[in-house]
C-alpha cells in the first residue's frame, strides 16, 4: 500500500517533529553564540580566576581590596586581608563598586557641549580644548577637587601651580570640626586614628562610625573586636544623640540628648570623671572648661537624667580602655567644633589618648578641604572672577547646599570642565566632559592614614573609552607647554617615579611587583609629621579656627527656627553623599535601619507619628526656610519625638537610570535642599544640623518599597540573653579559637526561654516514635541517628555555619556580597513593593516594640539576625518538590537544580524560614552590567526558585583544588561570600563534623541556638544569642 | 411482583407517563439550538479565550503577572484548582455511590452530574499547569522513562496529585461514557440530522439492546461504580495532602482529608443544583427533576455543611488547645476572622456554615429560587474556603520578617473567571450533543408499559434476573 506509513518514515517524522519540539521547548532565553579566544592571551586560563589587589575608592576611607577576574573581566570585590584599613573585609559600598565600573550610564568618552546635545570628541581634541581654555583663563581658572591623597594629590598641586590654576578642595563630609578641634586639643592637623578594638567602652556623639564616619570598615571591625562577648568579657557601647542610625541601633544604652547639646553632655561626663578622680586628668585649659560645667544644668538642657550621665561617665572611666568619638554629620551643628573638642577632652580625661586615640597618626583621607572654601569660590564665580572651572571627584551641585543662584552661576562659568565618570548634576552642566577611568581601571595610590599607602591598580581593560585624569593632566601640560616637576609621559610613570623616590625608595622592579602583590605598604613607626597630604590650608575669610581649647566656643547657639521638629540629615550607609546612588545593588539593598530600598523617607518617632496621626508611608511635607520636600514617613522607634531625620543621598536630578526613575524623575528627595549654605565659623565646615522644620501631613500615602517587620510579633526568632546568663552558660568559645575551653553541649541553655510547649513536644518525641531532637548533642554527632537524611558517609563533611549575633552590626554588606557572587537579579522598586525582592541572605532588624519610643525607655536599639538558607538536615523543602529540583547533597546542603525547577513554589511555601526566592520575571542586566555575572553560577530565568547554597561553587572549587593537590581541605579554606565580607566576622563557615573546626567550636558556645528548632528541621546554622544589657531585651 | 393497585405511575417520577414520553422529552434537547443557547456558548467561549490570552501573556512575561509573591506562593490558581476538583466530586458520588446504595432518586440527575465531574476535572487540570513558573516543562512531573534515570519525586504530594487526578479523570470519563452507551443508541435511532447520526453511531459502539448486551452493560457499570467509589474519597484526600503534608501552620492538620472530602461533596452538590435548576426550567424537565429530588439533595447539602462547619470549629479549637502560637495565629479561621483576610473568612463562614442552615426548612428545600440562591452562595463560599486555607496560612507563617498580604492580580482573576467559561463551554456542548438525562435508567424505574403496578424498585440492572 502506497499511502501506508512505513515504520522508518514514522520514526523519521517523529524524530524531526520531536526534535524540533524539543529544541523549541529547551531554548532558554538569551542563548548566544560563544566565541573562543582566537589568540589565547598568556596568563589567562579559561575557568581559572585571577586576583588583583587594589584599593576601594567608593569613599575616602581607602580600604584595601582584591578583585576576582575571570577571562579579563572583574567579577567580585573582596577585602585585601593585608590592609589595616579593611582587614580583608568590605562594606556594601565596596562590594557594589563593580556596579560603578559597569554602570551602563557612564560617560563613554570625551564629550563637548553642543547646544542641547553632546559632541563626541577624540581624546586628543578634548585635551587640546582644555589646553586652549587654560591658556585663555590664566589666573581665572580653578581646579575643584574632593579628597585626594597620595600621588594624585602631589600631581594636582604641581599641575595647578604650573598651570596657574588655583586649587580648591572641599568634601561633602569633610570632618572640618574634628580637624579644627584636633588642632586645638591634640595639636595635630587632622583626625587622629581610633583603635576601637582596644576600647571596652565606646561612646559615640553622633558619629556613624559603622557606616560612613572616617574609616567605617576598620572601625566596625575594631568595634566588634572590643565589644562582642568573648570569654567573659563584653564591651559597652553608649550612643548619645537625638537619632539612631545603624551605628546607634547597635548601642547598649542610648542617651537621647537633644540636638545641639552633645558637647555639653561630653563635658558633663568629663566633669563627672574629674569629680570621681578629684580633679586630676586633663590639662589646665581644658580643666577650666570642664570645671565650668554644671551637670544638672546639662542634664536639663539635653533632656536626659543626671544619673544616666554620671553612670555613663563612671563606665567610661575605664583605665584608658574606652573611646569617645564624634561628631559625625548627624551632630555637625553650630557647636560641632565644641563637640569635637569636648570629645577630645573627654578622651583625655579618661586617659584614652595614646591607647585608643592615636594622635601620633592621622586619618589622612578624613577630609582635606573645607566647605567654606567652596562657599568663597562660589561667591567669586558669582562675581565673574572665574572663567574656567575644573571639577574632579565631587558633585557640588548635588551634595551640599549652595547659596541661591550659585548653581546657575557655576553652570554659567565660561568653561566648566568635569572629570566625572558619570553624568551627575555638575557634569550635566559642563561644557567639556573628560570622563575619568573607574578606579578599577586606574593606576594610582591612596594614603588612608599615616604610614599606610595602598595601591590602586587596574584589574581589567577599560570598559569605555575613558581616560585617567592623571594622564589627561600630564598630556594637557605638554600641549599647553608648561612643565611640571617630575614630568612623565604617563601617569603610571609618574606614579612609579614617586614610589621609587618616596614610598619604596631603592626598591627594584621586583620590589614594585611585591608591592603590587601585597596591594598595600605599611610603614611601621610613621608618625603624623611624616605625612605630606594637604594639611596646610589658606585662611578662609570668615573662618577663625581655634588654636587652643580656650578659643573653642562652647556656648554656640542651638539650632532654631520656626517649626516643631528639629531637622536632622545624616549620611547614607548605601550612597555615602549620594555619589553611589546609581548602583542598582545599593538601591535595592534595604537600608539597614528602615529596610526601605529605592526611595527616601523621613524618620519620626512613634509618639510623634501618633501626635500627627501619621502611619507608615503617609506623605508629609517638610518645610524649612530654605525649601520644602514631600516624603513618606518611616516610624522609627530610635529617634527623639522632637526630631525628624532624612537620609542624604537620594533625589538625583541626574546620574542615571537607577538613581532616577524611568521617567527621569528624581528617586526620593535630596535633603540638602532643606538646608541653607551656612558655614561654621569655628571650623569652616558646613552646618548640617541647622534648623527646625515644620511637618505637615499631605493626606497622601505611598507604598514604601520596604521589606520585613519592625518586631518579631512574639515569635522567638532572634533570641537575646544577658551578660550574666551568657557567663553562666559556660565558658564561651572564643571566636578566634585560641581560648577554646571544654566542650559544652551544643545549645545548652538555648531553650531556657522557649515556649513550655516546645519542651513538652521534645519530651514526647524523645520517648520514641519520632526522630529525637538533638538537644544536648554535640556538633560532631550530625546527623542525628534515625533520620532519613542521616545517611552521610564517613568521608563527607557536614557544612554548617555559626552566626554570632553579638558580632552582627546589621551593615548588610553580606547581602550585597551575595548579590555579587550569585548573580541575583535586581527586581526594582515596584517588585520590592510586591514582595518579590530576592535576598538569599537578609538582615532581619527587630525592635522590642513597634509603637514605643526608645527615647522613652532609653534602652538600646535593635537586634540583627542574618537569615539565610539553614541547609536543614531534615529539610521541609526537599520532599515536596515533585521534580527533585530541591535535593540533598551528601555533604548536607539543600541544593537547588535550577534547570530542573518547573516553578511550583511548593518548596518556598513549605520553608519555615522563608529563604527561598522566586524569579517572578526574567530580570535584566543592561549592558555592560552583565559583564559582572559570575560564570560559576547559573543565571536564572523567570519561573525558577533560587536560594543560598553556602556558595556551593566556592566549596566545589576548593574541593577540586584540594583533590588536584592531593591534600585534605583545611578548616577556613572555604569562605562563602557573606562570611568573607563581614566586617564583624559574625559568620563562620566550616565542617560541623570536624570537632576541631572553628565553626564547631563556636557552635558549642553556651549562647547557641537554632531558629525554629521545635520544627525538627535540624538546621545547619547555629546562632549565638545577642547579649543585651539587663532590662533592654529586644 | 405485580401489586393490586391499578396506578401506572412511577414512585419517583409520578408525572412521567411512558417510555415514549421519556424519549421525547430528553431527546428533544438534542436539537438545533436557539439564539439564547448560541449567545451562552459565545459568552463561555469568550471567557475561555480570555483565559487563553491571559495565560499566554503570563507564559511570555513570567508568573509575576499573577499577584503571587513572598511568602504567598500559591493563590487564586491553586484555590481554583481545588475548587474544581471539589466540584468534580458530587458527580461520581451521585452516579456511583448512590448507585451502589440504590438511592432511587439519582436517575434523573446523575448524567448531568457525571458530565459535570468530567468537565470539572478537565478544568481543574488546567490549573496545575497554569500555576507553574515554567509550564513548558510540566512533563517533568510525569514518570516518563528516560536515559538519565530521573523520576519524579514520589514523596511529593504534587506527584500524588498528578496520579490521583489523572486516575480520577480516566475512571470518571470511562464511567461517564459507558453509562451513556444505551442512551446514545436511543439518540442514534431518533436522530435525523446526518452528523448527529454519524456521531451517535460511532459512539454507541453498535449497541442494539440485546439481553446479552444489557447483561454485560450492567456488570460493567456495576464494577466501574465500585471502582469509582473509592476514588471519590481518595482524590480529594490526596488534594488535601498537598496542604496537610506541608509544615505550614493552618495546613498541617490531620483533619484535612475527611474535611476536604466533605467540602468537596458539599460544593459539588451545590454546583449540580446551580446547573440543573436552570436546565430543568429551560427544557421543561420538571417531571424528571421533581421536588423530591431537590429535597433529597438539599438534605445531603445540609449534612455536608454541618461536617464542614464542624471542621472549622475543630480546627480553631485544637490549635488554641495546643497552645502553639504559630499554629494558632496561622490557623486560617483565626487569621481570617481577625486579620487582613477577614472579608474572605467572613464570606466563607457565612456562605458555608450559616446560609445552608436555611435548608432545615422544608419549604426552602422545595423552593427552586431559594435553592438556586443558596447553591450560588455555597459555590462562592467554597471557593473562598480554599482561598482562605491557602492564602491566609501562607501570608502569616513562622517567620515574622516575611509576613505579607497577597492580592490577586487581574491576570489571575481573568484566568479564574475564564475557567468557568471553559467549564460551561464543555457543559453547553454536552447538553446539546449527548443525552443529558439517563433515558434508559429512567425507563427502568417507570412501570413497564404492558404491566400494571409500579416498576420494581430493586434496580433492574443490579438484579438483572429478577425481570424474568
Amino acid at each position: 500500500m502506497a499511502d501506508r506509513m512505513e515504520r522508518r518514515d514514522f520514526l523519521k517524522v517523529l524524530g524531526v517533529a520531536g526534535g524540533g519540539a524539543t529544541l523549541a521547548g529547551c531554548s532558554t532565553e538569551g542563548a548566544e553564540k560563544l566565541i573562543p579566544y582566537v589568540v589565547q592571551p598568556e596568563e589567562i586560563v579559561p575557568g581559572v580566576a585571577t586576583w588583583y589587589r587594589t584599593t576601594c575608592r567608593e569613599c575616602p576611607a581607602g580600604c584595601g581590596m582584591e578583585v576576582r577576574t575571570r577571562e579579563g573581566r572583574a567579577l567580585k570585590a573582596e577585602g585585601n586581608p593585608l590592609s589595616p584599613i579593611s582587614h580583608g573585609r568590605l562594606c556594601a559600598r565596596g562590594q557594589a563598586s563593580l556596579h560603578g565600573l559597569y554602570d551602563p550610564d557612564r560617560i563613554p568618552q570625551a564629550l563637548a557641549r553642543d547646544g542641547e546635545d553632546w559632541e563626541r570628541l577624540p581624546w586628543s581634541a578634548a585635551e587640546e580644548r582644555l589646553a586652549v581654555a587654560l591658556r585663555a583663563n590664566r589666573g581665572r581658572a580653578v581646579f575643584l577637587s574632593g579628597t585626594t591623597t597620595g600621588t594624585m594629590d602631589r600631581l594636582l598641586d604641581a599641575w595647578c601651580a604650573a598651570a596657574g590654576v588655583e586649587r580648591v578642595r572641599y568634601d561633602a563630609f569633610g570632618y572640618e570640626p574634628l580637624r579644627a578641634a584636633s588642632r586645638a586639643v591634640y595639636g595635630i592637623d587632622g583626625v587622629p586614628v581610633h583603635d576601637f578594638s582596644a576600647a571596652e567602652v565606646v561612646v559615640s556623639f553622633g558619629a556613624d562610625f559603622m557606616e560612613t564616619w572616617v574609616s567605617p570598615v576598620d572601625y566596625a571591625h575594631g568595634f566588634v573586636q572590643g565589644h562582642a562577648m568573648s570569654g567573659d568579657r563584653r564591651g559597652t557601647f553608649i550612643h548619645i544623640g537625638p537619632h539612631q542610625s545603624l551605628t546607634g541601633l547597635n548601642c547598649d544604652e542610648w542617651l537621647p540628648a537633644r540636638a545641639g547639646t552633645e558637647h555639653l553632655v561630653a563635658l558633663a561626663m568629663a566633669r563627672a570623671i574629674a569629680d570621681r578622680r578629684g580633679g586630676a586628668g586633663a590639662g589646665a585649659a581644658s580643666a577650666s572648661a570642664i570645671a565650668a560645667v554644671d551637670i544638672a544644668h546639662v542634664a536639663d538642657t539635653a533632656g536626659i537624667p543626671v544619673e544616666r550621665i554620671q553612670a555613663a561617665a563612671a563606665r567610661f572611666d575605664n583605665g584608658g580602655r574606652s573611646l569617645a568619638v564624634g561628631p559625625g554629620v548627624a551632630s555637625q551643628h553650630r557647636a560641632a567644633t565644641a563637640v569635637a573638642a569636648a570629645v577630645a577632652m573627654l578622651n583625655q580625661a579618661a586617659g584614652n589618648v595614646g591607647r585608643t586615640v592615636l594622635t601620633d597618626r592621622i586619618e589622612t583621607s578624613a577630609g582635606t578641604g573645607e566647605y567654606a572654601q567652596l562657599r568663597a569660590l562660589v561667591d567669586r564665580i558669582g562675581n565673574g572672577q572665574v572663567g574656567l572651572l575644573l571639577v574632579h571627584g565631587e558633585n557640588p551641585l548635588y551634595s551640599v547646599p549652595l547659596p541661591e543662584g550659585a548653581a546657575e552661576a557655576i553652570a554659567g562659568v565660561d568653561t566648566l570642565v568635569s572629570f566625572s565618570s558619570y553624568l551627575d548634576e555638575t557634569a550635566e552642566k559642563a561644557d567639556l566632559l573628560l570622563p575619568d577611568h573607574h578606579f578599577l581601571e586606574s593606576w594610582d595610590d591612596w594614603e588612608p592614614r599615616t604610614g599606610v599607602t595602598s595601591i590602586v591598580q587596574p584589574v581589567m581593560t577599560p570598559v569605555f573609552r575613558t581616560k585617567q585624569t592623571g594622564d589627561v593632566l600630564l598630556s594637557v601640560a605638554r600641549r599647553a607647554g608648561f612643565g611640571i616637576p617630575n614630568q612623565a609621559n604617563t601617569y603610571y610613570d609618574y606614579l612609579r617615579g614617586r614610589w621609587s623616590r618616596e614610598v619604596i625608595a631603592g626598591a627594584d622592579e621586583e620590589g614594585w611587583r611585591d608591592a603590587l602583590r601585597a596591594g598595600v605598604i605599611v610603614r611601621a613607626g610613621a608618625s603624623a609629621g611624616a605625612t605630606t597630604a594637604g594639611t596646610t590650608r589658606a585662611a578662609t575669610p570668615g573662618v577663625s579656627r581655634p588654636a587652643a581649647i580656650g578659643d573653642v566656643r562652647f556656648d554656640a547657639p542651638l539650632a532654631q527656627a520656626e517649626g516643631d521638629f528639629q531637622l536632622l540629615v545624616y549620611p547614607s550607609y548605601r550612597f555615602y553623599d549620594g555619589r553611589l546612588a546609581n548602583r542598582p545593588w545599593l538601591q535595592e539593598l534595604p537600608d539597614p535601619v528602615s529596610k526601605i530600598s529605592w526611595a527616601s523617607w523621613a524618620e519620626i518617632s512613634p509618639s510623634a507619628a501618633q501626635r500627627l496621626g501619621l502611619d507608615m508611608g503617609d506623605v508629609v511635607e517638610v518645610t524649612t526656610a530654605a525649601g520644602s520636600v514631600e516624603v513618606p514617613v518611616f516610624i522609627h522607634p530610635g529617634i527623639r519625638p522632637d526630631t525628624i531625620a532624612i537620609q542624604l543621598g537620594q533625589g538625583h536630578t541626574a546620574l542615571g537610570r537607577y538613581a532616577q526613575s524611568r521617567e527621569g524623575e528624581p528617586r526620593g528627595v535630596n535633603a540638602t535642599r532643606l538646608l541653607a549654605a551656612e558655614v561654621d565659623p569655628q571650623s569652616g565646615g558646613l552646618v548640617w544640623i541647622q534648623t527646625t522644620a515644620s511637618v505637615r501631613a499631605t493626606g497622601d500615602w505611598e507604598h514604601l518599597p520596604a521589606t520585613g517587620k519592625l518586631t518579631q510579633g512574639g515569635r522567638e526568632i532572634a533570641l537575646t540573653t544577658t551578660v550574666a546568663e551568657a557567663r553562666r552558660g559556660g565558658r564561651i568559645a572564643d571566636l578566634n579559637g585560641d581560648e577554646h575551653a571544654e566542650q559544652d553541649p551544643v545549645l545548652a541553655g538555648a531553650h531556657h526561654d522557649a515556649h513550655p510547649m516546645e519542651v513538652v513536644v521534645s519530651e514526647l518525641q524523645g520517648a520514641g516514635g519520632f526522630a529525637p531532637l538533638t538537644f544536648g548533642g554535640a556538633p560532631q554527632d550530625y546527623p542525628p541517628p534515625g533520620t532519613y537524611y542521616g545517611e552521610y558517609t564517613e568521608e563527607h563533611p557536614r557544612w554548617g555555619m555559626a552566626i554570632d549575633m553579638e558580632r552582627c552590626i546589621g551593615c548588610s554588606a553580606c547581602m550585597t556580597a551575595c548579590h555579587a557572587e550569585n548573580n541575583i537579579g535586581i527586581v526594582g522598586p515596584e517588585l520590592v513593593k510586591e514582595g518579590r525582592i530576592i535576598d538569599w541572605i537578609r538582615i532581619e532588624r527587630y525592635f522590642a516594640h513597634d509603637n514605643e519610643d526608645l527615647a522613652e525607655t532609653q534602652s538600646g536599639g535593635a537586634t540583627f539576625l542574618p537569615m539565610l538558607c539553614q541547609q536543614c538536615g531534615n529539610a521541609p523543602c526537599e520532599p515536596v518538590c515533585p521534580v527533585y529540583a530541591s535535593y540533598h547533597t551528601p555533604d548536607g546542603l539543600n541544593a537547588q537544580v535550577y534547570n530542573r525547577c518547573v516553578g511550583t513554589r511548593y518548596c518556598a511555601n513549605n520553608c519555615p524560614y522563608k529563604v527561598r526566592y522566586y524569579n517572578y520575571f526574567t530580570y535584566e542586566w543592561p549592558e555592560p552590567l552583565n559583564w559582572q555575572l559570575n560564570p560559576d553560577v547559573t543565571v536564572r530565568e523567570k519561573g525558577i526558585m533560587e536560594k543560598c547554597t553556602f556558595c556551593v561553587q566556592r566549596i566545589r572549587e576548593h574541593e577540586r583544588s584540594a583533590r588536584l593537590e592531593d591534600r585534605a581541605l583545611v578548616d577556613g579554606e572555604i569562605v562563602p561570600a557573606c562570611a568573607q565580607t563581614c566586617p564583624g566576622d559574625a559568620i563562620v563557615f566550616g565542617n560541623l563534623k570536624d570537632a576541631n573546626s572553628r565553626v564547631a567550636r563556636i557552635a558549642a558556645s553556651g549562647r547557641g541556638y537554632r531558629v525554629l528548632e521545635h520544627l525538627n528541621t535540624q538546621s545547619a546554622i547555629i546562632y549565638l544569642k545577642k547579649v543585651v544589657v539587663e532590662g533592654s531585651e529586644a | 411482583m405485580a401489586t393490586a393497585t391499578p396506578v401506572v405511575r412511577s414512585e419517583t417520577h409520578p408525572h412521567v407517563g411512558s417510555y415514549a414520553e421519556v424519549n421525547r422529552d430528553v431527546l428533544k434537547i438534542l436539537s438545533k439550538p436557539g439564539p439564547g443557547y448560541l449567545a451562552l456558548i459565545a459568552l463561555a467561549a469568550a471567557g475561555f479565550g480570555a483565559l487563553g490570552i491571559a495565560f499566554l501573556l503570563q507564559v511570555f512575561l513570567g508568573i509575576g503577572m499573577s499577584g503571587l509573591m513572598n511568602p504567598v506562593g500559591w493563590g487564586v490558581y491553586i484555590t481554583t484548582f481545588v475548587f474544581w476538583v471539589g466540584i468534580a466530586h458530587s458527580g461520581t458520588l451521585i452516579s456511583a455511590i448512590l448507585y451502589l446504595f440504590r438511592a432511587p432518586w439519582r436517575q434523573s440527575i446523575y448524567r448531568a452530574a457525571e458530565a459535570m465531574t468530567v468537565f470539572a476535572v478537565m478544568t481543574a487540570g488546567l490549573f496545575p499547569i497554569i500555576h507553574l513558573g515554567r509550564p513548558w516543562l510540566f512533563w517533568y512531573l510525569l514518570p516518563y522513562p528516560n536515559q538519565r534515570g530521573i523520576w519524579p519525586n514520589f514523596r511529593s504530594p504534587l506527584v500524588w496529585d498528578v496520579f490521583a487526578v489523572g486516575t480520577y479523570f480516566t475512571v470518571s470519563s470511562v464511567f461517564f461514557f459507558v453509562g451513556m452507551i444505551p442512551d446514545i443508541a436511543a439518540a442514534r435511532d431518533a436522530a435525523t440530522v446526518p452528523w448527529r447520526r454519524k456521531l451517535y453511531t460511532a459512539l454507541s459502539l453498535g449497541w442494539r439492546g440485546t439481553d446479552r448486551e444489557w447483561k454485560h452493560f450492567g456488570r460493567a457499570y456495576l464494577y466501574l461504580a465500585a471502582l469509582a467509589t473509592p476514588l471519590v474519597l481518595s482524590v480529594h484526600s490526596v488534594v488535601s495532602w498537598d496542604f496537610a503534608m506541608g509544615i505550614v501552620p493552618g495546613w498541617h492538620s490531620t483533619i484535612f482529608a475527611p474535611y476536604f472530602v466533605a467540602g468537596a461533596i458539599f460544593s459539588g452538590l451545590a454546583m449540580v443544583l446551580t446547573i440543573l435548576l436552570p436546565v430543568r426550567k429551560v427544557f421543561g424537565l420538571e417531571a424528571y427533576f421533581t421536588t423530591r429530588h431537590l429535597d433529597s439533595m438539599s438534605k445531603l447539602i445540609l449534612f455536608t455543611s454541618l461536617i464542614v462547619s464542624y471542621a472549622y470549629f475543630v480546627e480553631v479549637f485544637l490549635t488554641w488547645w495546643s497552645g502553639d502560637a504559630a499554629h494558632f495565629e496561622g490557623n486560617y479561621v483565626v487569621a481570617s476572622i481577625s486579620g487582613y483576610y477577614w472579608w474572605a473568612g467572613g464570606t466563607m463562614l457565612t456562605c458555608n456554615a450559616l446560609v445552608p442552615q436555611l435548608l432545615w426548612f422544608r419549604q426552602v428545600r422545595r423552593s427552586v429560587p431559594a435553592l438556586f440562591v443558596i447553591a450560588l452562595f455555597i459555590n462562592i463560599g467554597m471557593w473562598f474556603e480554599r482561598f482562605v486555607i491557602i492564602v491566609t496560612s501562607l501570608a502569616k507563617e513562622y517567620e515574622p520578617w516575611q509576613w505579607a498580604p497577597y492580592k490577586p492580580s487581574l491576570t489571575e482573576m481573568i484566568i479564574m473567571v475564564g475557567s468557568f467559561g471553559w467549564f460551561f463551554l464543555l457543559m453547553l456542548i454536552f447538553m446539546r450533543v449527548l443525552p443529558p438525562v439517563a433515558v434508559a435508567e429512567l425507563k427502568e424505574v417507570l412501570p413497564a408499559p404492558m404491566r400494571r403496578g409500579p416498576a420494581a424498585v430493586p434496580h433492574p440492572i443490579f438484579e438483572p434476573d429478577e425481570e424474568e
